[in-house]
């Protein structure tokens, strides 16, 4: 359940403690942020990712292109899931993608450069993003970025 | 060089088609639940499998299981029509475009999108025309009675159904697990039934499932 919902439960016995009211009021203040880093990752989709692939396939220089290709589908994913889950501020949103992508690591054993293809991912959005909105996604990122470690 | 523009397109960037969230949909007012694509889904309560299986067996005695592979079988029928077509229309593509691989784990998010559990394949005996599938958490072997055999018949229909689908082949599915009798998952063995005719009386001779599926390898 989408943890906004959870306040709206027992809407009918009592009001929303202090504490609620304030992580509401949070979230709130945040949204025109999240927005604008949504839209910004939104706007320069194509511009963030081709570094990624170019990193990635001289990184990769032994691996086929189907392959890297591949990886990157999945850092395509990764990011557009993570942005969504940073938008809604639902980190529970992510378990679909986290499977998916663990799966597909287990299927092409690609966890080592699915793991490099995370870690650029992370890098050109920390370099385009203020340093501010990076601190306000990377929990969004960091859940896909563990599971390599795990993995690997 | 990579182009990402050409990875950006809604054929080729098409994600997780079974994801749970946005393949169940439910709309309380009217009581219904439909996947993404519009076909209506049912819940199954853990007193109807358990209710199956009892009423089955009082009415059909040792046939119960032949009954429920053979509804496996029909379900597994239409649940690989279904899925092709489901999975045809999200990549815009003919299955047969899609990898062994895509197809495979597309299989595995809408398994486990269908409470059914989860599933894994093992390839190692592929290159021998045996297909080795791993379940856990099967609500159909959570509720089955305490049997000294395997009880997964429906998902071992499912499966024959599925992989003949897959192959144009008709394929049997015999298992050789099972989490009701304490093993670590639900093993199933995919093959055609010639192979798999005599490895039935091994199984309910509790051998290993090691030393079965070596011994259909090597006939």
């Amino acid at each position: 359940m989408h943890p906004l919902s959870e306040f709206f439960r027992e809407s009918d016995k009592r009001y929303l403690t202090a504490a609620e009211l304030k992580t509401l009021g949070r979230y709130t203040l945040s949204l025109p942020h999240r927005l604008a880093i949504y839209r910004q990752i939104r706007d320069q989709e194509l511009d963030l990712l081709q570094p990624v692939a170019d990193g990635l396939e001289s990184a990769m220089a032994g691996m086929s292109v189907t392959a890297i290709e591949q990886s990157l589908k999945l850092g395509i994913a990764v990011m557009r899931a993570s942005a969504m889950a940073m938008l809604t501020n639902d980190i529970a949103s992510l378990d679909d993608t986290l499977r998916w992508v663990s799966q597909s690591q287990s299927n092409h054993g690609s966890q080592q450069m699915d793991e490099l293809c995370f870690q650029l991912v992370a890098q050109q959005l920390e370099q385009r993003l203020e340093a501010a909105h990076f601190k306000l996604l990377l929990p969004y990122l960091e859940p896909f970025q563990k599971l390599a470690t795990v993995a690997a | 060089m990579i182009s990402v523009a050409d990875l950006l397109t809604p054929k080729v960037a098409a994600g997780n088609y079974f994801a749970t969230k946005t393949y169940v949909r439910s709309d309380v007012e009217l009581g219904l639940l439909e996947n993404r694509s519009g076909s209506r889904l049912i819940a199954i309560p853990d007193t109807l499998i358990k209710a199956l299986y009892a009423g089955l067996e009082q009415e059909t005695g040792l046939a119960a299981r032949l009954v429920l592979l053979n509804c496996g079988r029909w379900w597994g029928k239409n649940f690989y029509q279904r899925f092709s077509e489901e999975l045809t229309g999200h990549y815009g593509m003919p299955l047969s475009s899609l990898t062994m691989v895509d197809f495979l784990q597309s299989l595995q998010q809408c398994w486990v999108s269908h409470g059914w559990g989860t599933i894994d394949f093992d390839p190692s005996y592929a290159e021998r025309g045996l297909f080795l599938v791993k379940t856990w958490n099967s609500p159909f072997a959570a509720q089955a009675p305490q049997m000294d055999r395997p009880v997964c018949f429906m998902d071992a229909g499912i499966l024959s159904a599925f992989f003949s689908g897959i192959t144009g082949k008709s394929l049997d599915c015999l298992q050789l697990t099972c989490e009701s009798l304490g093993a670590d998952c639900n093993r199933f063995v995919v093959g055609l039934e010639e192979r798999l005719e005599h490895a039935e009386a091994r199984v309910e001779a509790h051998e290993d499932w090691e030393i079965i599926m070596q011994n259909l390898v090597e006939h």
